[in-house]
């Protein structure tokens, strides 16, 4: 544990500092700063390629940033002060708990295909040594029920239509009881008539106070559940605020051209 | 279900308010007729008729002979030395092979350039050769020792004395197994979507139980038919230890061949038809084990053979019936 940026007041559920991130010359992240309240819900818009997703990826660290860190709950994560302040890497043991603290939706579902949905809820905490294994099942048919699939616990991710395989995919992350959830456009890949059960499981975590980051190009749906919004253009931070401000009165040019593209 | 003609005429008019049923069957598309394919198929058996015809009756196969070679104790000694053989040499050589993927694919470039030379060099080099050379290998090396690495030895074995023919022939068969199931394992867990990689990771599930739990089951449902490709001709490469004078079902076909010359192609059918059987026992294990790791792959699992025997008896029961009520 490193001791928070803030002493004195409670730490940030999470923080990124002059986080930069590049790939050969490719910059993807330029200097990313951003601050999360603990129940706070941040919504991330940008065009493609502006680096929102690789911005939650470094979150929890799949993907490692060049320079700069991140902390989540006051604790840094994927590396460690050494001596001299100096940022080194943790062992990979570490990083994965430090993961299972962090819950991960993808864009694209990535379901354990050949477990069920019961399995694909229970296996992390089971894995992680955290539940024995009929508690950990209990616990992944409570939460199946909590985003409408109680029904569905037996069925192969396969079985499932695309809607239903997002909600489970929330189900498992909600199993490790995280304290922040990152979605990376969990409703850019659902035919459209299946975004809407998909955004009212998230509504709902968002009204239970879960801290959530959620990259989506819904710009409806960041109005509805956004604390803030956070434009992002060519791996900066454009500007950001509530979405009355940033959504209705944007105050960057860029911001402008990007929502007149979108709405 | 029963067919009136007069039911495809009155739809083509007006379909008028008929009972559901009929109007169905009247809609469905009549197939197209293809002669072509009744010809080919009655040359086709017609050819299929001719050879077995020849294989009973022909007297150069004396069949009689088989019946008398196929149970004989000393050909049944060397069925199970070829079972012993394959076995060992393929689990080694599953073992070895995973290993050597794992290699493959580690971050260590000692380790991906050990593992790349390694299946490179048993690749290349013919089985027969490799096993003629551990044979002679006791010749190069008088003792094996275990011990500190270029230091001071705890064990030492005299060569001579472990290396049975049993056992160069299993070393021979698993070291040239390993390379090629290497690329197998390593072809399955590529085939594995990145999205799981990702996924097991961003759960925070640890390395070995992601190993274990999450890539390897996906990847063994395209391990399995290209292992058992390998499997079935391993058994069959088990005939080559008979060079290195270790008595199998082919060697000893073989031996009893140049005892009994006038009983070589009696002796060899019955070569012929345990590989037969063994390669058959394989593929039925294939098929259940294939089916077993298709959960989740496909939304329906394909049916077995039985399930598909009662359902197509069950049509065909159905037909009968349909027929008769015409």
């Amino acid at each position: 544990m490193t001791a928070p940026t803030t002493p004195e007041t409670v730490p940030a559920a999470l923080e990124v500092r002059d986080v930069h991130k590049w790939y050969g010359t490719h910059r993807v992240l330029d200097g990313i700063d951003l601050t999360v309240r603990p129940g706070e819900v941040t919504v991330v818009i940008g065009p493609s390629g502006s680096g929102k997703s690789t911005l939650l990826r470094v979150v929890n660290h799949l993907e490692k940033p060049e320079i700069g860190h991140v902390s989540v709950g006051g604790e840094l994560i994927g590396v460690r002060r050494g001596t001299g302040g100096r940022l080194k890497e943790l062992g990979e043991r570490a990083i994965l708990a430090q993961r299972s603290r962090i819950g991960f939706v993808f864009q694209d579902f990535n379901l354990f295909p050949h477990l069920t949905a019961l399995d694909n809820v229970a296996a992390a905490p089971v894995a992680t040594g955290r539940l024995g294994r009929p508690e950990a099942r209990g616990l992944a048919r409570e939460l199946l029920t909590r985003v409408g699939l109680g029904d569905r616990t037996g069925a192969y991710p396969r079985q499932l239509s695309g809607g239903q395989q997002q909600r489970v995919a929330i189900a498992r992350a909600l199993a490790l009881r995280p304290g922040i959830i990152l979605f990376d456009e969990p409703t850019s890949a659902l035919d459209p008539e299946l975004v809407g059960e998909v955004l009212s499981v998230i509504k709902d975590l968002a009204t239970s106070g879960t801290t959530l980051v959620i990259v989506t190009h819904e710009i409806g749906f960041a109005r509805e559940v956004a604390d803030r919004i956070v434009f992002i253009d060519g791996g900066r931070i454009v500007e950001q605020g509530p979405p009355a401000e940033v959504l209705d009165r944007p105050r960057h040019e860029r911001t402008r051209d990007f929502l007149a593209r979108v709405l | 279900m029963s067919q009136s003609p007069g039911a495809a005429v009155s739809l083509a008019a007006a379909p008028p308010a008929q009972e559901p049923p009929k109007r169905l069957e009247a809609q469905r598309v009549q197939p197209l007729r293809r002669p072509g394919r009744w010809i080919a198929t009655a040359l086709v058996l017609v050819v299929a008729a001719q050879i077995v015809h020849g294989l009973a009756t022909n007297p150069f196969y004396q069949w009689d002979r088989f019946r008398y070679w196929f149970l004989r104790p000393t050909l049944l000694d060397g069925l199970l030395v070829t079972l012993e053989v394959t076995a060992l040499s393929a689990v080694s050589g599953l073992v070895g092979g995973v290993l050597l993927a794992l290699a493959r694919q580690s971050g260590s470039p000692v380790l991906r350039a050990v593992s790349w030379t390694y299946t490179w060099l048993f690749r290349s080099v013919p089985l027969i050769v490799v096993l003629i050379f551990l044979y002679n290998f006791s010749a190069l090396y008088r003792t094996l020792s275990l011990g500190i690495p270029f230091g001071p030895a705890f064990v030492t074995f005299d060569e001579s004395r472990i290396a049975t023919d049993m056992t160069v022939a299993v070393i021979g068969l698993g070291l040239n197994e390993a390379a090629y199931a290497a690329e197998v394992v390593r072809g399955g867990l590529l085939s594995v979507d990145q999205g799981q990689h990702e996924a097991a990771a961003a759960l925070g599930l640890p390395r070995g139980y992601r190993f274990t739990r999450i890539v390897l089951p996906q990847a063994l449902r395209s391990i399995t038919p290209n292992y058992v490709n390998q499997l079935i001709g391993l058994v069959k490469s088990t005939s080559l230890v008979f060079y290195v004078s270790l008595l199998d079902l082919f060697g000893s076909v073989q031996s009893m061949g140049s005892t009994y010359p006038g009983d070589i192609v009696p002796l060899l059918l019955v070569a012929t038809v345990w590989y037969l059987i063994l390669t058959s026992a394989v593929s039925v294990v294939q098929f259940y084990v294939e089916r077993y790791f298709a959960r989740g792959a496909t939304r329906a699992l394909p049916p077995t053979p039985l399930q598909k025997a009662r359902a197509g008896l069950g049509g065909f029961r159905a037909r009968l019936r349909g027929e008769a009520a015409v």
